[in-house]
């Protein structure tokens, strides 16, 4: 099996394995392991086919799979270097998080698992087929199935009404998302020649505008930028993150921060590399863009700091994350008419970020699930210690923390110094670049402080969990799950090379190609051990190689180690000294908000208090026309209600009834 | 070969036609139950035959099949089916025979209620069926009519049926309700048949043909076009005639999902869609009114829906919003876009089996709580999961999200509608931004209805069986739509 019949198998897979979830939905772990083993056998393929397009190029199949009569739609499945390294993210997160919910889905005794595993195969099916289509009509759609299956996912706890409603908030902003790209459609649509929704057409469509609808290009473009950065969570347009994430079922939190808000990525990515052509709405565009990101790097990390409910922090911290992303996009695609060297620099970090943080995003939100599974809450300020009951969760959690706080050895380091490396080498064509670059410099810090406060809360300190706690690590298959995640943070932060050559290649794929693209060799250096830093006027002025700096490294701490035992100082361990006084450990201990006291006082201002009436439609329209009854006329079912319907009959004295459907 | 389909197709529309009728007939002096089962058989061999005849016609090309009743190729009696002809019957049997199917359960008594009363348990009577039955044939006449005159005189039926069952339960407020709305109809066929006399007086021969109106002087033909469009406005309860849709509501909830959802509101857009395709010369400017009141009904529907607070008052004003869709697309239609006109019969549909859907999925939870106050409900999706889950299948099909129905004709229009300039691309906005508001609201209504802690208050009737199959029969039509209407619109634009 080859080239795009392995995607048509992972599709099968997926929804055989829907079709069997929804069957043996009756036997809850059964359930959870099917679910896993066609999500498995779904990354086996796509792992194979991401080594042929990789390796060889782009495929296409020969044959549309089907055609939408009138509009002449063709769903033909295309996949290249770009869309692979999402398919990649989609199945290696869906495998994991399959393989956490086994145990983990098993505490919802209330809610039925048919409405979990089927519906969670569907929605990975749906990304798999987006990333694969070309076609803006039938991207719609299958986006569509993405936002509807997530949408009920959000809501899994129906009878939590905080989970009601930030899934009501979240499917209306994802709806009225969809709603700008149909905008973005209809303003394109008609200049295309012959009339399409192919990706290509649409370029061209576009490339005949520039000339002479420049305004509405530039409304076509901030249409599409907006719809994909609502879907990424870029603020102000991201607001629905912080509702959605922390009410899902954590598994699926760990999915929507992993992998769905990436597709806001990809579709932006897609927007400047192969649908608008370059042009000096480029340099407009890529510069929004950029600002976008720096401001959701700023206020998401900060706001991250002020939550005590561990899932809503990482969700803030996602939107920061998300805005060095979106930064890195911006530098790219401004100084693509420009400079490719920073362009390509910019946009490969960009992608590296991006796998980046769907590893240590969704490891961080399974070490959450995992702390509320054993804990039962969410609340930071309840727990502390796990890692004392629970080793391997505290030590992902720990590495997870270090790789997107980007310390140095772990993921997040050498994607960070790459967006940072190309606002600031931007910046001596374009200042303002250097200012964001500076910026992301400095939230980087506040993201380490955010991530301390998240690890210090739940997993260090004195353990605060109660006797009814089981004091044991969590089940084996939700271990695994989490150390497969932490092994890439780690593997990404020892050996990035690896990882860049193929984002450069995805990069470089993607791009035209009359686009001046610089060599990896030029760029990045030979060696797949250390990664060759400069500009592109001086390329190689230095090397980042991570193995030989953590030997340096570890060395100096054996060194420290050694001379702390040939000191011979004896270790003690005494009770926290309180002035002679007698005292609870509740109240003296140092609890996770108390580390951001300082930071929560100083961002103050940036949340002010905003009291909105709700709207009203006024009750003397609204008698006027029929809608309402008239204040004199006496309610009919006796509460006030016009209620004349035959089928309505008000029946005050009912017996509550155990009649279901 | 084609001949022999055509051959079978004609065969089919008397038939299709005299079944209803007949099993109106029947059903008349039948007792309520046998009456219920006979009228749902009968529905079931309209439906059949409608099914077979809408395939013969696909098998046998492109051209419309016509049964004459003496007058030759154009006759003065006969039917007519054609692509556009097939929407509309699609929207006249299917949708009533689930009204049919959904009724026993929907009117009849409680589980476990005490059956000693014997009838006044019984369900609806048989004369409710047999109105029921004929509203069947009479919609079935209007979408199979070959000209204006089959048309008036097939509408006139329907509007005495939707009048008879709007009155079903005969007390004061129903009463009103119906005379109020056989004022308002009878209005609108009084304007279709002025038109008739217009036409008669200024075209000779063929006068009532659908492509009569090109042969008239320019003043009159826009005189005639200015009356269908009133007469349309007022069957599809547009503004500023939507109230009397809203009243209309007292009838019992199935035959509002047929007649004032689907069936009769959509006659007159219908009329004018099939004007608009029959002739060339429309007058821009009736299109132009035709847009600027359909974003009037649109803007004003959908806001006053939002905050009304009965279901009733709620559904009325959604489907008055929705045919705004169609009539904005059906001016864009008149203004020059054929794709419009295309998107407008899809959307037709999709109010016919989303709209219809969501009505009886309503239908489920007003009966089973007793209760048509928004603020009373919630947590009902625990006893009533399959309703929930047909509720939001018709939510999302009548909202345009894709790839659910509504997304088609919808993305239609939107594509097409700036090729009329910059009234075409406001319309093709305000449409997708309905869709967006909509779809917000009925979220939310959903969520409010189905979420939440469950509830106990929530008794469901003993004849369930009728009610989930017509759920799950329109919820599946939801899905499969899409495949039918998008091969049939292809041969939409071969007018008669």
């Amino acid at each position: 099996m080859t080239g795009i019949d392995l995607l048509v198998a992972a599709l099968v897979a997926l929804l055989i394995g829907t079709l069997l979830t929804a069957v043996t939905a009756h036997s809850r772990t059964l359930c959870g392991y099917v679910a896993f083993a066609a999500m498995f056998a779904a990354t086996l393929f796509v792992v194979q086919l991401a080594f042929e397009v990789l390796l060889g190029g782009p495929i296409v199949a020969d044959e549309p799979l089907f055609t939408v009569p009138y509009f002449h739609a063709k769903l033909k499945f295309q996949v290249n270097e770009l869309s692979i390294i999402f398919m990649l993210i989609t199945v290696v997160l869906g495998s994991c998080a399959t393989l956490f919910s086994i145990r983990y889905m098993l505490v919802y005794t209330q809610y039925r698992l048919a409405r979990y595993y089927p519906i969670l195969l569907l929605f990975f099916a749906s990304i798999l087929a987006l990333l694969a289509t070309k076609n803006m009509l039938l991207f719609l759609g299958l986006w569509e199935i993405m936002a509807l299956t997530s949408w009920l996912l959000v809501a899994f706890e129906t009878e939590d009404p905080e989970a009601s409603q930030s899934a009501l908030i979240y499917f209306i902003v994802s709806h009225v998302a969809t709603g700008l790209m149909i905008f973005a459609l209809m303003i394109i649509y008609p200049y295309t020649e012959p009339h399409s929704f192919e990706l290509a057409d649409l370029r061209e469509g576009l490339r005949s505008m520039i000339e002479t609808q420049p305004g509405l290009v530039g409304l076509a473009v901030a249409l599409f930028v907006t719809a994909a950065a609502t879907k990424a969570g870029i603020l102000p347009f991201g607001f629905w993150l912080p509702h959605a994430h922390p009410v899902a079922p954590s598994p699926f939190s760990a999915v929507l921060s992993g992998c769905m808000v990436k597709m806001g990525v990809y579709r932006c990515l897609l927007v400047f590399m192969q649908l608008l052509p370059i042009s000096s709405f480029s340099v407009v565009s890529g510069t929004i863009v950029a600002v976008l990101g720096t401001i959701s790097i700023v206020v998401g990390t900060l706001t991250a700091m002020r939550q005590s409910d561990s899932k809503r922090l990482l969700a803030f911290s996602t939107i920061g994350q998300m805005g060095y992303i979106w930064l890195a996009i911006g530098v790219g695609v401004a100084f693509m008419p420009t400079n490719p060297y920073i362009s390509v620099l910019a946009l490969t970090a960009s992608l590296f970020h991006t796998i980046n943080h769907a590893g240590f995003k969704s490891l961080l939100f399974l070490n959450a699930g995992a702390a509320l599974y054993r804990t039962g809450t969410r609340d930071m300020e309840k727990a502390g210690g796990l890692i004392q009951i629970m080793p391997i969760t505290g030590a992902t959690a720990i590495i997870g923390a270090l790789s997107i706080s980007g310390v140095p050895g772990f993921s997040g380091f050498t994607s960070k110094w790459l967006i940072v490396e190309s606002s600031i080498v931007g910046g001596w064509h374009m200042p303002l670049m250097v200012f964001l670059g500076l910026i992301a410099i400095f939230v980087s810090a506040a993201t380490l402080a955010t991530l301390i406060k998240f690890i210090g809360g739940i997993f260090l300190g004195r353990l605060q969990v109660g006797p009814e706690v089981e004091r044991r690590e969590v089940p084996p298959t939700m271990v695994i799950a989490q150390v497969v995640l932490a092994l890439f943070c780690i593997i990404f932060g020892l050996l990035p090379m690896y990882a860049i050559r193929y984002m450069y290649t995805a990069v470089a794929g993607s791009l035209p190609p009359d686009f001046a693209t610089p060599s990896f060799s030029t760029m990045f250096g030979e060696s797949m051990f250390n990664m060759t830093l400069g500009t592109e006027a001086a390329p190689s002025t230095g090397a980042w190689d991570p193995i030989v700096i953590l030997l340096v490294f570890a060395g100096f701490v054996l060194l420290a180690v050694l001379i702390a035992r040939l000191g011979g100082g004896a270790r003690r361990t005494v009770p926290v000294w309180l002035c002679g006084e007698h005292h609870e450990f509740a109240e003296y201990r140092y609890p996770s908000h108390s580390f951001m006291r300082p930071f929560t006082r100083l961002v103050e201002w940036m949340y002010p208090p905003i009291g909105l009436k709700p709207l009203a439609v006024p009750r003397a329209l609204l008698i006027r026309l029929g809608i309402e009854p008239l204040p004199e006329s006496p309610p009919r079912d006796g509460g006030g209600g016009p209620v004349s319907d035959a089928d309505a009959t008000p029946e005050p004295s009912r017996e509550p009834a155990g009649v279901s459907e | 070969m084609n001949q022999l389909y055509e051959g079978a197709a004609q065969i089919l529309l008397l038939p299709m036609l005299l079944v209803p009728f007949v099993g109106a007939v029947i059903c008349a002096m039948l007792r309520p139950r046998a009456a219920g089962r006979f009228a749902g058989w009968t529905a079931a061999v309209s439906v059949a035959l409608a099914a077979f005849a809408i395939e013969e016609f696909v098998m046998a090309g492109e051209h419309p099949i016509v049964y004459s009743l003496g007058g030759g190729e154009r006759p003065v009696c006969g039917l007519c089916l054609d692509a556009a002809a097939s929407f509309m019957l699609f929207l006249a049997v299917l949708p009533g025979f689930v009204a049919i199917i959904f009724s026993p359960g929907h009117l009849g008594p409680d589980a476990g209620a005490d059956k000693v009363g014997g009838l006044d348990f019984a369900g609806p009577s048989g004369c409710y069926y047999s109105w029921l039955l004929a509203a069947i044939g009479a919609m079935t006449g209007v979408a199979l009519a070959c000209n204006y005159l089959m048309f008036v005189v097939f509408l006139l039926l329907a509007v005495t049926c939707s009048w008879a069952l709007i009155g079903y339960r005969r007390d004061a407020a129903s009463r009103s309700a119906a005379a109020v709305a056989r004022v308002v109809l009878g209005i609108a066929v009084g304007l279709v048949a002025v038109a008739l006399v217009l036409m008669r007086v200024n075209v000779p021969v063929d006068s009532f043909a659908f492509g009569a109106i090109d042969q008239m002087p320019a003043g009159m033909g826009g005189a005639v076009y200015a009356l269908l469009l009133v007469a349309a406005l007022i069957l599809a309860g547009q503004f500023p005639f939507f109230s009397y849709l809203t009243r209309a509501h007292t009838a019992p909830t199935p035959v509002n999902a047929y007649l004032h959802a689907t069936a009769l509101v959509n006659a007159g857009l219908y009329l004018l869609m099939r004007a608009s395709m029959a002739n060339s010369l429309e007058p821009y400017w009736l299109g132009v009114l035709a847009c600027g009141i359909a974003l009037i009904t649109m803007v004003l529907c959908a806001v006053l829906a939002m905050f009304a607070n009965d279901l009733k008052q709620v559904l009325a004003l959604l489907t008055s919003a929705q045919l705004g869709v169609v009539l904005a697309a059906i001016g864009c239609g008149m203004m020059g876009s054929e794709e419009a006109l295309a998107g407008a019969m899809l959307q037709m549909l999709k109010i016919g089996v989303g709209l219809g859907l969501i009505y009886l999925c309503l239908g489920v939870v007003m009966r089973s709580t007793a209760s048509r106050r928004v603020s009373e409900l919630e947590g009902l999706g625990h006893r009533l999961p399959l309703t929930a889950t047909g509720f939001f299948v018709g939510a999302f099909t009548i909202t345009g999200m894709a790839p659910f129905p509504g997304f088609w004709g919808q993305m239609l229009i939107a594509s097409h509608a700036m090729e009329v300039g910059l009234l075409g691309a406001t319309v093709g906005v305000f449409v997708v931004l309905e869709g967006l508001a909509v779809f917000g609201y009925l979220l939310w209504l959903g969520q409010r209805v189905f979420f939440g802690s469950p509830r106990d208050r929530c008794v469901l009737p003993s004849d369930v069986t009728g009610m989930r199959m017509a759920v799950v029969i329109l919820a599946l039509l939801c899905l499969l739509v899409p495949f039918y209407s998008l091969a049939l619109i292809q041969y939409v634009n071969v007018g008669m």
